[in-house]
């Protein structure tokens, strides 16, 4: 029998690259804004989180999904806030794809929702490599870990649309320069958007809630 | 580090094509692997075997892989370089400032069979 040589040319990441984009139009056509919070373990997402919450509560209407590999930890924390949360495990995987981020949606009824912010798997690499249809990326980097992150890990600061520098606090205590961070963060991405906070004494957070209000009722208007 | 799930995506889209041109028996597959995607060819080697368990069609499909440079332009100083090489700096400027041009992507080219 004849053999066959069938072209194809399709890259393998093609399909959730679709994925993400037709998510993003249905969340366009529902009003959704749809964010992605990406770090590593420990920068300080699920305490920025709460932050945020309670800040925008009461002007929009919020929901999380929480992404893990396991345990619900960070669920309840979110819950105390009184805003719903569900918790999604990622099966062992180390980040999340549009497909996966779409069941999540359906099971925390996104329809009804202006802000549903998906606090992605504590990793600087995987999550950066998938898109999971979200409208914008947030990057958490806190100053313990140091100003060169945008340097050893250039995708996740190319994919950030808002970088986040928590626990400026505690600055003194470490050899941390937020001049060369910025610098460095801006040289992978001159569009991003910078807001140095403290998590834990509430600085600098007011300037991140308004800038992401604006940003939610522009995508919902 | 992902190189199940992505030989998983390779071995959905080869069947895929092999069922919609009539293919029976996938004889083997040419995929891409571009140097900056992260995904090491010695363990696509290792473990399609395993993924195409799963699909008839491809049991005892070889898998053929060719490696694409990741070439970066400098932005300072506009010279081409392979990133992979020179572990992302311009070897004429030390500059990390560049635009990546390829090598970025995992391509599945071609399925041949009967």
């Amino acid at each position: 029998m004849e053999v066959k040589i069938i072209d194809v040319k399709e890259s393998i990441f093609a399909d959730n690259n679709a994925n993400a984009d037709k998510l993003r139009e249905e969340l366009k056509a529902n009003k959704t804004f749809l964010l992605n919070i990406m770090s590593s373990p420990g920068s300080g997402k699920t305490t920025t989180l709460t932050r945020v919450i309670n800040n925008l509560k009461d002007k929009i209407k919020i929901g999380v999904m929480e992404a893990d590999i396991d345990s619900d930890v960070d669920t309840k924390k979110i819950l105390e806030t009184g805003i719903n949360a569900i918790q999604l495990h990622t099966g062992g995987m180390c980040h999340l794809d549009a497909d996966m981020t779409y069941q999540g949606l359906k099971e925390i009824d996104y329809k009804n929702l202006d802000l549903v912010v998906l606090e992605n798997v504590g990793n600087l690499v995987c999550p950066a490599e998938f898109d999971t249809g979200s409208v914008a990326n947030m990057v958490i980097l806190s100053v313990p870990e140091g100003h060169d992150k945008p340097l050893k890990y250039p995708l996740m600061f190319e994919v950030a649309d808002i970088l986040v520098i928590n626990k400026i606090d505690v600055m003194r205590c470490f050899d941390f320069d937020l001049k060369k961070l910025e610098e460095y963060a801006y040289m992978r991405n001159p569009n991003l958007k910078i807001f140095p906070i403290s998590a834990k004494t509430n600085q600098g957070v007011d300037a991140l809630c308004d800038y992401l209000y604006k940003e939610v009722n522009e995508w919902n208007n | 580090m992902h190189e199940i799930g992505m030989l998983k995506q390779t071995a959905k889209i080869a069947e895929r094509y092999a069922r919609d041109n009539g293919l029976t028996k996938v004889e083997s597959i040419q995929i891409e692997v571009g140097q900056l995607s992260g995904a090491l060819p010695y363990i696509f080697y290792e473990y399609f075997d395993y993924v195409a368990k799963d699909y008839p069609c491809l049991n005892g499909t070889k898998l053929e892989i060719k490696e694409v440079i990741g070439e970066g332009l400098c932005n300072d100083c506009h010279a081409l370089f392979n990133v992979y090489e020179f572990e992302g700096k311009c070897p004429r400027c030390g500059s990390q400032n560049k635009k990546i041009l390829s090598g970025t992507d995992i391509r599945l080219v071609s399925i041949t069979g009967v």
